[in-house]
């Protein structure tokens, strides 16, 4: 019984949200201001942290966040509603990723050559030190990943998406977004592993 | 030696948790809705300047074809004077006169500005009374009448070619011309056939004219795009 109606509730939940979407989608097509701010207000977080496993750079992050956003007025005028606005957001933001990769790994090797690694998440003196360290290795080895690979990776290991989902996000064939994912676990296991035996 | 796969899986899991710290983002969210708003202010100024001439044109080419239309039918309209109104008594004698349109008459204006004059005044006269009374030439009659008080302004039949020519502008629809031309007569201190005939003739281009001096003083009608009844 309980099972029915958390299930009902998913619908008529889901349902609303289809509603809330269409409603955003055409106030944003008539460029109504209100419109995309409801936009941010929903979806920057999801943006910010896309943007942030692809680059491993907060600023460039938040550049991302800016451009995505700024650039919804325009773009949404030639969403079909094929995808969800959240996957087309999130497809514009790995369009836009890919310019800022470069001067986001630059801005890196500034701040390790200075000694002040930028902080990816809050401080936490019961962090657990280990799985910090982990995390660092990681975000190291996935910015040596070729950036297709490494799309892949974010989003079907670390944002836990369907390949067809990634394959919609990346504007690629699933079987693409298949092997670019095969490509990329095994080049990960090799650099951590290569890091490990240091 | 194989590694167990649960390291990039924990790394994954930390990496995850790094990367997933909330930031409001209240920055750039104030940075993306004022470019949004100051594009949007453009585009509707834009839009507006286009829309003001949009309306612009499509007014005067409204006005422009309407003046077209109108035109056409005032034209349509002046060429039927039943035989029994007091103008068309005065014109044609009595029988249904037919005004012939101004873009018509000047055409064959010029036609007969083309033709051959004679010396002497009275065939000059015969002609254009010719031309008038006997073949309803109205354009033709005019220009004899023209040439008539050009080559003779004080000669003989001076007043009556005047009267005369008067009448053809009048059939010609050149109602300022000829309300010009009548006026004179309208204002004779002398009591006469042509004076009363020229109250009666102003009194009725006045008539015509009103409703095309009202049209005329409408703000969306524009002046240069039309001719000008009173300087022909």
């Amino acid at each position: 019984m309980n099972d029915r109606l958390a299930s009902r509730a998913a619908i008529v939940e889901a349902s609303l949200d289809d509603r809330d979407q269409t409603a955003i989608v055409e106030a944003l097509r008539r460029g109504r201001l209100d419109a995309l701010a409801r936009a941010f207000d929903r979806w920057h977080q999801r943006v910010r942290v896309l943007a942030r496993r692809l680059l491993s750079d907060d600023a460039a992050a938040e550049d991302v966040v800016q451009e995505v956003f700024a650039a919804l007025p325009r773009a949404i005028q030639r969403f079909r509603g094929e995808v969800g606005l959240e996957t087309f957001l999130l497809a514009i933001a790995v369009k836009r990723a890919r310019h800022h990769r470069r001067a986001a790994a630059r801005r890196r090797r500034a701040l390790a050559r200075l000694a002040c690694e930028d902080r990816l998440g809050p401080r936490d003196p019961e962090q657990d030190a280990y799985r910090l360290q982990l995390g660092r290795r990681l975000r190291a080895a996935l910015d040596r990943l070729p950036m297709p690979q490494r799309v892949a990776f974010v989003l079907c290991v670390v944002e836990e998406l369907s390949s067809a989902q990634a394959a919609a996000i990346a504007a690629v064939p699933e079987a693409t977004v298949r092997t670019r994912l095969f490509h990329a676990r095994r080049r990960l296991r090799g650099l951590l592993d290569g890091e490990r035996e240091r | 030696m194989k590694r167990p796969p649960s390291a990039l899986e924990a790394g994954v899991r930390a990496f995850r948790e790094l990367t997933a710290s909330p930031a409001d983002g209240a920055a750039t969210r104030a940075r993306v809705l004022g470019r949004a708003g100051g594009e949007t202010a453009r585009r509707s100024a834009l839009r507006r300047a286009a829309l003001a001439i949009a309306a612009g044109l499509a007014a005067l080419s409204s006005a422009s074809a309407a003046w077209t239309i109108g035109a056409r039918h005032r034209a349509a309209v002046s060429v039927t004077l039943a035989a029994e109104s007091a103008p068309a008594r005065l014109l044609g004698g009595g029988r249904p006169v037919r005004l012939i349109p101004p873009a018509a008459a000047d055409a064959v204006a010029d036609a007969a500005a083309t033709q051959p004059t004679a010396d002497a005044e009275a065939a000059t006269y015969g002609r254009a009374h010719r031309a008038h009374f006997v073949e309803d030439a109205p354009t033709r009659a005019l220009a004899a009448w023209d040439d008539y008080l050009e080559a003779y302004p004080a000669g003989v039949f001076a007043p009556e070619a005047r009267y005369n020519r008067a009448l053809c502008l009048v059939r010609l629809g050149r109602f300022g011309a000829a309300a010009r031309a009548l006026r004179p007569f309208a204002a004779d201190a002398r009591e006469g056939y042509r004076r009363a005939e020229a109250r009666l003739l102003l009194d009725w281009i006045r008539e015509r004219r009103e409703p095309v001096e009202a049209e005329r003083t409408a703000p969306a009608a524009p002046q240069a795009a039309r001719p000008a009844l009173d300087d022909r």
